[in-house]
Order: C-alpha cells, then sequence, then structure tokens
C-alpha cells in the first residue's frame, strides 16, 4: 500500500495552483492573506512529506510503476531536501512581498504569478516520471518568464527576458532530446528506474543523454559564456531576484542530482560538468569583484556559485552538490531581500580599510599554514581526511584557499587575528559536520565518486590553480596597477565582452522605427 | 608644442574636417557656459546621509514659469503636474469658478473667462501636448540610425562613472580612480572594447585620438560642435541632463570640495565626457553632421504657442489650487473666528518644556503633548540646536558633520565612555569588531572564499531568513544604539572641553534663537531626532535634515550638557538670562518611525531623581501611542492598528516605514500661542520666534537664511519627485539596486537616480504629497522682512521667482503677502492674493 503521506507533493501543488488562480482574480485585500496562507500550507505539506520520510523512507505516489497519465511524484533524499528549499523560499518571498509591494495595484497579480511559478518548481521537483519533469522544466521557465516582464515596458527587462527565453527554449530541447533517449534505452519512464539500470545500459547512448543533461543544466544555471540573461534579470522586484537565485536557477544542478547515476557513466559529460563549472566558478567570480551595483554583483556570485556546485558534481561529489544547492539558496535569497542594507555594509567596509590593506606575502604563507593546521586538525579529528576519493579531494583544497581569504583580512593585530582563527575553526567544524551529514543523509541514493580520468584531474589541478590565483589576484589589486593588469581589471569589469556581443544579437538598443 | 596640443590638433582637424559650421564662440565663452552648466546641476547627497535638496537650484534665478519651460527645454524635467491630473484635481477639490478667474485675471487676454470646467476642459484637451528637450547628436544619431544611442551612452556613462566614483562596493576597483574624471574616463574608453561590441565602428580609435583632459576637449568641441551662445546654454545643460544623476554626484563632490576651498570641476569633466560622446558619433557615423547641421539651423528653441498655451493652463491651475490650499491654512490657523486676532503672550511659567526640531513630524507630536499637559510648553527650533559640530565615533574612523549642509562644522565631538579607562576598552573592542567583521565580509563575498562560506555558513541562513521574516510581523521599539556619552576634542582628537566662554557664547544664541530668555520650567527637553528604518536604502532621508541626514542624539546631548554647566549658567545670568537654579536641561531623541521619544544622559543631570523626569518620561510615552493612532487613521489606512505602525521600522520588507515630510506645505515662526490651537496635519515647519526679543532682527536673519531654505529645499524636493518622478524622482523602490554605496539604479542600469522614490510620496491610489509650493509665514512686521530680504540677494529670488511664498503676519492680526520687489499687500478673508510679478503681455491665444 501507498503511504499516504506521498501524496503530500500533490497536496503542495494543488494549494499552490489554487492560490495563482484566486490571487489572479481577486483585490490585493484578499490576494495577500490567500498568498501568505497558501505558502504556509505548502511548506506545511512538505513537513508532512518529511515526517512520512523519516518514517516509512522514500514513496511514490502512485506507486511504480503506475503512473497518472505519465505523471507520478516521488519523496526522496533529494525530492524532499530541494522541495523544502522552495517551499521555505516560497514562504519568504510571499511574505517579503506583502510589504514591499503594498500599494501596488498589480500586486494580486505579482502574488499570482509567484504562486504559479512555485507550483510549477514544486511540479518539476517531485518528479517520479520523465514527463513530469520535463513538463515542469518547461513550465518552470515560462511561468518565470511572467514574473521577469512583471513591469512589461522596461527595455532592459525585454531585453533579459528574450535572451532567456530562447536559451531556455534550447535548454527544453535538450531536455527533450535526453528523455527520448534514456525512454528508448530503458523502456520507462520512471526516473528511480533509470538511475537504478543506467550502468549497465549502453555506453555511447548514456554518453549521448549524459551530455545533453549537462547541456540543460548548464544553460538553466547561467554557465559562462551564456550567463548574461542572470546579471541582467533585475528589472522585476527583489524578490523574484531572491527566487530566481534561491530557487530556480539551481534547477541544473538538481537535474545532475537528480541522473546522478546516469551522468557518472560518461566521462565526457562529467568532463564537460567540470570544464564549464570550473571556468564558470573562476570567471564569474573573478568579474564579481569588479561590479558596482549590489545586484550585479549578487548576480555574477550566483553563477559562480552554481559554476562551483556543476564543478563538485563533475568529480562526482553529488551529495556536496546538493548540500552546496540549499546553503546557496538560503545564502542567496537572504543577501538579495537584505540588499537594501548595502549602504551600511559598504560603509562598514570602507571604515574597516580592508580595501587599502596589503597583505605581505609573508603573511600570506602565514594564512596558508594556518589554514592548512586548521584543515588537517578538524579533517584527522573527523577521520575525514583521505576519505575522498580522486578529484573530490580538489574540494578541500579549494575550501583551504578559501579560508586564506577570510584569515589574510584578520592580519590586523593580535586579538583580530585571535578571534579571526577561532571563527575559522568553527565555520570549518561546520563544514565537516554538515558533510558527513550531508553523506549520511544521501548514502545510497546517490553514486560515489570514482577516480578522475588523467584528462579530468589535469583540468581540474588547472582550475584549482586558476582559484589560487583569482585569490592571490584580490590582494595584489590594492595600489597602482601596471598597464597590463589595466586591461584585465577592464576587460573583467566588461564580463569579457560576451555578453555585449550576445545583447547585439538579441537586438539591444534597436529601435522598432523611425 | 605639447603633446596634448598636438592630439588635439589633429583631432580637431579630423572633425572640423567633416562639417564646415562657422561661428563657434569664443573659446573662453564656450568654458564658461560649460561651467555655468556644471553648476546648474542639483547636487544629490550619497545615501549615506541623503540630504534633501532643492533639485531647481541651479535654475532659481529665474521665475517658476520661465525655469519650467528651460528644464523642459534641457531634459531636466517638469515643475508642474500633467495638465490631466490638474483637470481632475480642480474638479475634485472643487474650486469655484471665482478662484480661477482671479488667477486668470493676472494673465489677462482671456485667461481671466475661463471657468472651472471650462479651465478643467482645455485641460483635457491640451493633455497630449508635451513639451520636448531639444535634441543631441545622440538623438539625431538614433533618428537616423535606429539605434537608441541615447539610452547606450547613459548606460555606458553610469556603468563608468559606477565604478569611477565607487565608495568601496567593488572589491577591485577601477585603477583609473585617481584621475580626474575625463581624464579617466578617456584612458579607459580608449581600452574598450565594449563600443564596438555595441555596434559603433573604429570606436576606440576615435577615442584615443581625443584630447586626454577636459579643457583641450571643449576646446576642441568650440571648433568641432559650433554653435551660437544661445543655444550652446541649453545645448550643455540638455548634455549633463542626460547623466543628470552621475552629474549631481559629481556636483556634489563639487560642493563638498569648495565647502574645504578645494576645486571644483568634476561636473564639468563629466560634460566632458558626455560631450566626447557626440564627438565620436559625429565622427564614427560621417553621414551624421549634415543632418545635425540641418537640424541647427531648423530647430526652434522659443516654446511654440501651443504649448505655451498649455503650460500657461496649467499654471493658472496649479496656482489655484495652491491659493486654495493657502487660504484654508491662513484662514483656519490665523484668521480663525473663534480666536481674537491679536492672543496675549502667555504669562505663567510653565512646568517642563520641550524643544523639537522643526521638522513637520514633529508638529503632531507636540500638539498632542501640549493637550495632555497645559503645564507642558513646546517650541520648534532647527534640530541641530545650533551647535555645528562633527561627531567622531569611538575608534576615529569616521567623523559626520551633524549640522545644516549650509554650514561648516565648527566642532569637533566624539563618542566615548564614561571613563578614560572605559573609552579605551570601547575604543578598542569597536576596532577590533570592525576589523573581525571586514574579515567577515571578504569571507562572505571575495572570490573563492565565498564557496567556503557557502560550504559551512549558507545553511545558516535559513535561520536569518526565517526570524527576519517573523521580526517583520510584530511591532516592537528597537531603541538606537548610542555611544555611553560623547566628549568634545580637539583637532588631534583629544579630549578637550569646550573653553567656557565658547560654551557661554554658544548656549546665549541657542537661546535666543529660540527665543527662550525668560520664563524656564523646572525641566527642559532638547529634543532630536532619528528614524529606526532597516534595510532600507533610503533609511537617511528619515534622519534629521538640520543634522545633515543623521540623528540629532549627539547635538541634544551636547547642548544639554552645556546648558546645564553651572558656569555657564553665571555666564548667561550676566547677559539677562536667568535661568533658575532648579532649571535641568535634558537631551532626548524622537524617533519618527515609532514616535517614541527617549530621554538620554538622565543620569548625568544635576538632579536624576526629580519627579518631572518621570512624569514627562510618562507623557512622552502616552502621546506616542496617540500620534501613532492619529497617524495610523491619517494615511486611511483604516485596518492599521498603531501596533502596525511599529511595525513598519521592523520589517526588512517594509517600503514605507513612515511618511517622512509627505504633505509639507507651509514654514511658520511665530510664537507657538498663535498656532497652538489649530491641527496642522503634521505639514508645517514649526519655528518659534518672538520678534519682540529680536534685538536688530539677528534672529530673523538667522531663520529666514537657514531653517527657511533648509525647509524650502525639502519641499522642493517632495514638490519635485511628485511632479516628475520619472526626472527628478528615483522611481520604484522595489527595483533599486544600490549602487558604489553612493546611490541607487532603477533596476539593472541606467543612470544613477535622484529624489525620491515613488513609494514615498503616493500609496498606490492617492498621491500622499500634493504639490505645493511652500509658504513662508512670518510672525514680523513686513518692513523687517523686507530689510532681510534686501540682505540677501539669493533668499529674495526664491520669494521673488515665486519658488515660495511670504505672508507676513502682523501683530495686529493683518496678514500681508509678499508680492515680490519688496512690495506687500494686504491679504483679506475673502482671497489671499498669490500674484505678483506676472507679465501682463500675453494673450489668452488660441482659446
Amino acid at each position: 500500500m501507498t503511504p499516504i503521506f506521498s501524496t503530500a507533493p500533490l497536496a503542495a501543488i494543488g494549494v499552490l495552483i489554487l492560490t495563482a488562480l484566486i490571487c489572479r482574480f481577486s483585490q490585493p485585500r484578499i490576494a495577500t492573506p490567500v498568498a501568505r496562507l497558501g505558502s504556509f500550507l505548502t511548506l506545511g505539506a512538505v513537513v508532512i512529506a518529511a515526517i512520512g520520510f523519516a518514517l516509512h523512507g522514500s514513496a511514490q505516489w502512485p506507486a511504480a510503476p503506475a503512473t497518472i497519465l505519465g505523471f507520478g511524484v516521488r519523496i526522496d533524499p533529494l525530492n524532499l531536501l530541494a522541495m523544502f528549499v522552495v517551499s521555505f523560499v516560497g514562504v519568504v518571498v510571499i511574505n517579503f512581498s506583502r510589504s514591499y509591494l503594498d500599494g501596488n495595484p498589480r500586486q494580486s497579480v505579482f502574488f499570482a504569478r509567484l504562486a504559479a511559478t512555485l507550483a510549477a518548481v514544486m511540479l518539476l521537483v517531485s518528479s517520479a516520471t520523465l514527463l513530469q519533469l520535463l513538463t515542469g522544466w518547461v513550465l518552470t521557465s515560462l511561468t518565470l518568464h511572467q514574473l521577469l516582464l512583471f513591469y512589461p515596458d522596461r527595455p532592459l527587462a525585454i531585453l533579459a527576458a528574450r535572451k532567456k527565453f530562447w536559451l531556455a527554449r534550447i535548454g527544453d530541447l535538450a531536455l527533450l532530446a535526453a528523455a527520448a533517449l534514456l525512454i528508448r534505452e530503458y523502456g520507462t519512464i520512471e526516473i528511480a528506474a533509470i538511475n537504478t539500470m543506467a550502468a549497465g545500459g549502453a555506453a555511447h547512448l548514456n554518453a549521448m543523454a549524459a551530455g545533453l543533461l549537462v547541456v540543460a543544466a548548464l544553460l538553466k544555471s547561467a554557465q559562462f559564456p551564456l550567463h548574461g540573461w542572470l546579471t541582467e534579470v533585475m528589472e522585476t522586484p527583489t524578490p523574484v531576484s531572491a527566487l530566481l537565485h534561491a530557487g530556480i536557477v539551481n534547477a541544473g544542478g538538481y537535474l545532475m542530482i537528480r541522473f546522478a547515476d546516469v551522468v557518472m557513466t560518461s566521462e565526457t559529460a562529467l568532463l564537460m560538468l567540470i570544464v564549464v563549472g570550473g571556468t564558470s566558478a573562476v570567471i564569474a567570480s573573478l568579474i564579481m569583484l569588479t561590479q558596482t551595483n549590489v545586484k550585479g554583483q549578487l548576480g555574477y556570485s550566483t553563477v559562480a556559485q552554481m559554476g562551483f556546485m556543476l564543478l563538485q558534481c563533475g568529480l562526482g561529489a553529488f551529495a556536496s552538490a546538493g548540500l552546496h544547492l540549499i546553503a546557496h539558496s538560503f545564502y542567496k535569497a537572504h543577501s538579495f531581500l537584505t540588499s537594501g542594507s548595502a549602504v551600511d555594509q559598504v560603509r562598514e567596509w570602507r571604515l574597516s580599510d580592508a580595501g587599502q590593506q596589503r597583505v605581505s606575502a609573508g603573511g600570506l604563507l602565514l594564512t596558508l599554514m594556518v589554514a592548512l593546521g586548521i584543515y588537517s586538525l578538524i579533517a584527522l579529528a573527523a577521520n575525514a581526511l583521505f576519505s575522498y576519493a580522486g578529484g573530490v579531494f580538489a574540494l578541500g583544497i579549494v575550501y583551504i584557499i578559501g579560508l586564506c581569504g577570510f584569515l589574510a583580512r584578520g592580519l590586523r593585530g593580535r586579538a583580530v587575528l585571535v578571534k579571526v582563527v577561532q571563527h575559522a575553526a568553527l565555520a570549518t567544524v561546520l563544514y565537516f559536520t554538515l558533510q558527513a551529514g550531508i553523506q549520511a543523509y544521501f548514502a545510497d541514493t546517490l553514486p560515489s565518486a570514482t577516480a578522475l580520468t588523467p584528462i579530468a584531474l589535469g583540468v581540474t589541478a588547472l582550475i584549482v590553480v586558476a582559484f589560487a590565483l583569482v585569490a592571490l589576484l584580490q590582494f595584489s589589486t590594492v595600489g597602482e596597477q601596471s598597464n597590463l593588469m589595466k586591461r584585465i581589471y577592464l576587460a573583467t569589469r566588461k564580463g569579457f565582452y560576451f555578453n555585449d556581443y550576445l545583447n547585439r544579437i538579441a537586438g539591444a538598443y534597436r529601435r522598432v522605427s523611425n | 608644442m605639447s603633446q596634448t596640443e598636438t592630439a588635439t590638433k589633429t583631432a580637431i582637424e579630423k572633425i572640423v574636417g567633416l562639417n564646415g559650421w562657422a561661428n563657434a564662440v569664443s573659446e573662453t565663452t564656450l568654458v564658461d557656459i560649460a561651467f555655468k552648466a556644471a553648476n546648474a546641476v542639483a547636487p544629490l547627497w550619497p545615501l549615506e546621509n541623503f540630504v534633501a535638496s532643492n533639485p531647481y537650484l541651479g535654475f532659481v534665478g529665474e521665475t517658476f514659469e520661465d525655469a519650467g519651460v528651460r528644464l523642459t527645454r534641457t531634459g531636466y524635467g517638469d515643475v508642474m503636474m500633467s495638465s490631466r491630473y490638474y483637470a481632475e484635481k480642480i474638479r475634485a477639490e472643487a474650486l469655484s469658478d471665482q478662484e480661477i478667474t482671479h488667477m486668470g485675471s493676472a494673465y489677462g487676454g482671456g485667461y481671466e473667462q475661463l471657468s472651472v470646467d471650462e479651465l478643467a476642459r482645455e485641460l483635457e484637451r491640451t493633455n497630449a501636448i508635451k513639451e520636448t528637450a531639444i535634441p543631441t547628436v545622440a538623438d539625431v544619431a538614433a533618428q537616423q540610425l535606429g539605434i537608441d544611442f541615447p539610452a547606450m551612452i547613459t548606460e555606458s556613462i553610469s556603468a563608468w562613472a559606477a565604478s569611477h566614483f565607487d565608495e568601496g562596493q567593488a572589491i577591485w576597483s577601477s585603477p583609473w580612480k585617481s584621475l580626474p574624471p575625463f581624464t579617466a574616463w578617456q584612458a579607459e574608453a580608449s581600452l574598450d572594447r565594449q563600443l564596438e561590441a555595441c555596434g559603433i565602428p573604429g570606436a576606440r580609435r576615435i577615442i584615443r585620438e581625443l584630447p586626454t583632459d577636459a579643457p583641450a576637449l571643449f576646446h576642441l568641441a568650440a571648433e568641432a560642435v559650433p554653435m551660437s551662445e544661445e543655444r550652446l546654454e541649453l545645448y550643455f545643460p540638455r548634455l549633463l541632463s542626460s547623466i543628470s544623476g552621475w552629474a549631481g554626484h559629481a556636483r556634489y563632490l563639487d560642493w563638498e570640495s569648495t565647502q574645504h576651498g578645494g576645486n571644483a570641476e568634476k561636473t564639468a569633466e563629466l560634460l566632458a565626457v558626455r560631450l566626447a560622446w557626440e564627438l565620436l558619433l559625429l565622427q564614427a557615423y560621417p553621414g551624421l553632421s549634415d543632418t545635425w547641421s540641418q537640424e541647427q539651423s531648423t530647430i526652434n528653441l522659443e516654446q511654440s504657442r501651443e504649448e505655451r498655451y498649455a503650460r500657461r493652463l496649467r499654471l493658472i491651475a496649479h496656482r489655484a489650487l495652491e491659493q486654495h490650499a493657502q487660504r484654508a491654512l491662513i484662514d483656519d490657523a490665523f484668521r480663525n473666528p473663534d480666536r481674537p486676532t491679536s492672543l496675549p503672550a502667555p504669562q505663567t511659567t510653565p512646568d517642563m518644556q520641550a524643544v523639537f526640531c522643526i521638522d513637520v513630524r514633529s508638529e503632531r507630536l507636540r500638539r498632542v503633548l501640549e493637550c495632555e499637559d497645559p503645564k507642558l510648553e513646546t517650541r520648534g527650533f532647527a534640530g541641530f540646536f545650533g551647535l555645528p559640530i562633527e561627531v567622531l565615533t569611538i575608534d576615529g574612523a569616521d567623523a559626520d558633520a551633524q549640522c545644516p549642509v549650509l554650514l561648516e562644522p565648527q566642532y569637533q565631538v566624539r563618542e566615548t565612555a564614561k571613563t578614560a579607562e572605559a573609552t579605551e576598552a570601547l575604543r578598542s573592542k569597536t576596532e577590533n569588531k570592525r576589523q573581525v567583521g571586514a574579515a567577515w565580509r571578504t569571507f562572505n563575498r571575495a572570490a573563492v572564499s565565498s564557496f567556503a562560506y557557502v560550504e559551512s555558513l549558507g545553511l545558516a541562513y535559513a535561520a536569518r531568513l526565517a526570524s527576519d521574516t517573523v521580526r517583520g510581523w510584530f511591532g516592537f521599539h528597537r531603541k538606537r544604539e548610542m555611544a555611553p556619552s560623547i566628549t568634545p576634542v580637539d583637532a588631534c582628537g583629544e579630549p578637550h572641553g569646550l573653553a567656557s566662554g565658547e560654551k557661554s557664547a554658544l548656549a546665549e544664541s541657542v537661546l535666543r534663537g529660540m527665543s527662550l530668555t525668560e520664563r524656564f520650567g523646572e525641566l527642559i527637553a532638547l529634543v532630536g531626532h532619528g528614524s529606526s528604518a532597516v534595510n532600507n536604502p533610503y533609511a537617511s532621508r528619515y534622519h534629521c535634515g538640520a543634522c545633515g541626514g543623521h540623528a540629532g542624539d549627539a547635538n541634544a546631548r551636547l547642548a544639554a550638557s552645556i546648558l546645564n554647566d553651572d558656569a555657564v549658567r553665571i555666564d548667561l545670568r550676566a547677559k539677562g538670562i536667568d535661568i533658575p537654579e532648579s532649571t535641568q536641561f535634558v537631551a532626548a531623541l524622537h524617533d519618527t518611525a515609532t514616535d517614541q521619544v527617549s530621554l538620554i544622559d538622565v543620569e548625568l543631570l544635576p538632579n536624576p531623581k526629580a519627579p518631572s523626569i518621570a512624569r514627562l518620561q510618562t507623557l512622552f510615552d502616552n502621546a506616542a501611542s496617540t500620534v501613532r493612532l492619529a497617524r495610523a487613521r491619517d494615511h486611511g489606512v483604516m485596518d492599521e492598528s498603531a501596533a502596525q505602525i511599529l511595525r513598519r521600522s521592523n520589517d526588512w520588507s517594509e517600503v514605507r516605514p513612515e511618511w517622512g515630510l509627505v504633505g509639507c506645505q507651509a514654514f511658520i515662526a511665530a510664537p507657538r500661542y498663535r498656532t497652538r490651537h489649530v491641527d496642522l496635519h503634521g505639514r508645517s515647519f514649526l519655528h518659534e520666534y518672538d520678534w519682540k526679543r529680536d534685538e536688530g532682527f539677528k534672529v530673523l536673519e538667522l531663520i529666514m537664511t537657514a531653517p527657511l531654505v533648509v525647509a524650502s529645499w525639502i519641499s522642493l524636493q517632495y514638490f519635485a519627485s511628485t511632479v516628475d518622478n520619472r526626472n527628478l524622482g528615483s522611481g520604484d523602490k522595489t527595483l533599486h539596486n544600490v549602487v558604489s554605496g553612493i546611490g541607487v539604479l532603477e533596476g539593472t542600469g541606467g543612470d544613477l537616480r535622484v529624489g525620491l522614490p515613488w513609494q514615498s510620496i503616493h500609496d498606490g491610489a492617492h498621491y500622499l504629497h500634493q504639490p505645493l509650493r511652500l509658504s513662508a509665514c512670518i510672525a514680523a512686521p513686513a518692513e523687517a522682512i523686507t530689510g532681510i530680504l534686501m540682505k540677501h540677494e539669493s533668499v529674495r529670488e526664491l520669494f521673488d521667482n515665486q519658488w515660495l511664498h511670504l505672508y507676513a503676519l502682523e501683530d495686529d492680526g493683518r496678514i500681508r503677502q509678499y508680492l515680490g520687489d519688496y512690495r506687500w499687500k494686504d491679504t483679506d478673508s475673502e482671497t489671499v492674493q498669490s500674484l505678483h510679478n506676472l507679465p501682463q503681455e500675453f494673450e489668452r491665444e488660441a482659446v
């Protein structure tokens, strides 16, 4: 018998659709409480699903292999996590929009579109079948499109939405093709079944399907060089940015983790993820450093974080990618919603004089030693130092490089350094705890990392070196800069011009008639 | 010949070769006009201390009507609402035909025969007539090539300016930051492939051949874009208005720089940047110059008859509406039949006094307090309490000028703890906290570090999202964090009490300034104000304008400590101001978001246990809830309880934590007893003033040159943001995107936005602010006021050119209106005249 809790995702989707419909046809006075109630009920349904999962484990409705017209919902570790993120962010953005859009005559429309988009994402992340996944995937993009054009007359909104629209359609085609291949090869539309059988499938078919899945994921997650739309969709109210960056753009990561077994069968697909994800992470975080407006900075930050997440997938660390997905969601939603505080943050930064601080080579060496020390000690204590396979070890190195940045800014007197080292140690304890936790959570449901091919290993090493260089660069931009650095700075700030050419193709600044 | 000159010459030859127009103005004249255009830009204060400034500042030398035409011609914006608004408004306000005729008669020529219905109809009919800005090369190019160059230019210059003026948003900042703006732009743009990516052929080469400094560029332009002087005077402002936000920021930097005796060239440099774009287009598209010179010869700089007619109709409606509101105010406040025209001043000594900032938001609170306790007297005075101070943070990292921006700070004050040891401990704690905070910020947002940050701490943001969401649901009063104490310091930052002579002089001028020289109560509160909004880029604009966009607690604290000083009291006695020994001055802070008033430094008072202190605090607490209720009602938010008002100041998603100074329409300098019985609905700046105590009208001079000017800036900022939010306001707050730590963009790009957000003047259904020019009502003999106007050209200009209205409230009950040119006219209760200085020669065309 199918446990009753397994229908909870259906209830959540139903509530959201109903909410969207009521909001669409009512005044803000009614739409506001309805939307809030809808968001709470959705979260409630996900909590019920979580309780059911804790008691009974994964479940599917209708029980496999049955489907309802090819649709079916599934509660398993990944879907549950994604559903929780979406419904939680949904509660936050809908409640945020209550005051934020207060007085806007189209507030009900806004709520309706928010709820519709949330429903589409819920449909996507509760999929048991390929058909539902595909439907959710396309609907998410279409409903989001409506949100991006909430102010339909803004030229930049139209431009960004147009770019996004066509890129998304290419992604849709890739996903459709992948789905067709998978159905043909495995004779089922059930995702769990496909994953179970993947290891035994035909290699070339697997590779093609995996490649197409990767293409869909890279497009969805705004990876370089087709990232431009993501950094330009600030032409719509802030809560939409929060939802997009926290709940939708990581659908690419979701797709990779969902089909981890398929993706793992193809070394090429993994290499694609490493190359494009890693490059995006490096380049976008470099561009981020030069951006002058807070939302643009957050946009590039998302491209970089998504790149990092896909790099994790490419390295076979799917569980870590899952953790990164949810952690980034909360982090980015909060960053967008509090972007109004940027003035105070810039002021604090300026007063601390940190931007003017040069760090000596000796200082950097010291921080590296300390970071290594903290990392190794805690890793030893957690018995995790050598437990990572292959390229996953690279992720540890990236963590250490990141920690160095934190510690280097703490080189300001003993009292400050002591505090910063303490905080760094605490953060590292948290890091290992969470990694262990997520591995346990996903145990048995995700494939474990295998050794990298020599090419992948080489590429990974290059990317890690690039990370280290970027980290170093941040400390060498203080004061006078050479001509070469000036040129690099400019090209970086302009995003290496990729987006300008893309904009030209998309018809930016073109006037329709004279 | 220097390298620059050679380069210039080559460039001139190239460009002049393209077009052979004659009659350029001389180069010196051209540079003069450039600087004049630069100075006409209104300074835009950064968000950190967003002080209201008059967006029409560069145009006050012209009459309201003429400036309106020129502002529109140069693309800055307008001074009036749309015709449709006026058509609806004159009907909604039920204006009488007589009121309209009265205004129309100023023009004669048929305008005087308009009835309300006719005017409304004509306004509707002319609504489509829109005056347009004169074209730039970019406009002409857009027409010819079908590419939106104006948008591209604004976008491009704005992105460059954001990095050039960045205050620390980017971690990797521009390497050309230290150069003068034009030089920096030229250096950068000549390497920038973006323009070519956008489709402008040879952009880098053309820019590389431009001169490298602004003067040389003007030199070049004088020959390359020759124009008559008359045209240039519109053309240069037109160029600046296309980047008016960043030009405003540059103008602010120039303003600050001249205050410290420095140069003011940044705005003109920005003009050079925009001008360079014109030259770039002319050279990149050789076919353009012919079209451009054709355009030059055909353009009509004057208004058309139709445009003038439409504008004049709006003006008549606008004035009629103003007069309508003024009559309501004046009849209600000063001609109330229930009250004798001449009131005796109160003779008894009150138990307590509370001195508030003149800010319109204090008026409501003052009325409630007075009703609650008749033995409490309130006064209005500029909220910096006459102390031009600069406040240093405890670690000396930052210094804020807490006085009106028209003044230069004279004294430094540092935040401290109670004892020297405690101060040192707090100092190092603050400093360490700042540094640890900076390290965290690096961890949080630097490249690579942010990956590690998300991996380890990202999940914790779920808790923050939850707590921020929940916090927004509840209203509770958060107290502003204040330093335990403040101490005057010397130039090196060392503690250094003010010399007692200085203190006494300050004390005397403060007391005389607020006309408080006798009848001292037992407890006198000096109430500064600030606002407690969260997550709001515009938070500082709710603070005290008289304190330079900061909360006024430091000024109030210092003023109270000076006035409690025994030595100061002795000196004051010698100067004829006898403060009783039992009188205590206590500082307080009014949180305008919650209307809560908290007393500060009570334990430092000579007698901290005095019963009056508890009594005053209770009064404040009671008044706060009454005012909150009134505010909730006033804004028509029927389902909003007083608790909801508290919620607003805590809610991270709130775009209207309070309504600020919305609705401000009058400045009244008079003894409080003349306005005490009227509810002014929080729309009037109230300055205490008693001319009979004002020897030589020195205080009047101060009021008219400082607080009145500040009030006019505030009121004109609301005015401009209401009449033309697209050009002079900052648009939709839900799209705001903080840039460079300085201001906001609306959305992804575009120019830096100026003025107030749409949400600040509109509730979604209605305008909360009615655009009315401020009515200054001064209880003093008209002749004395004339005397001040004669001395201060810049103040006279505001009234003579009709940017403000002026009334003299005579002691015998007469109300006289200023007509300009030092002329006054008695008003009767039937009509408040408000026309002056109008040219009579116009015909009512086209009717």
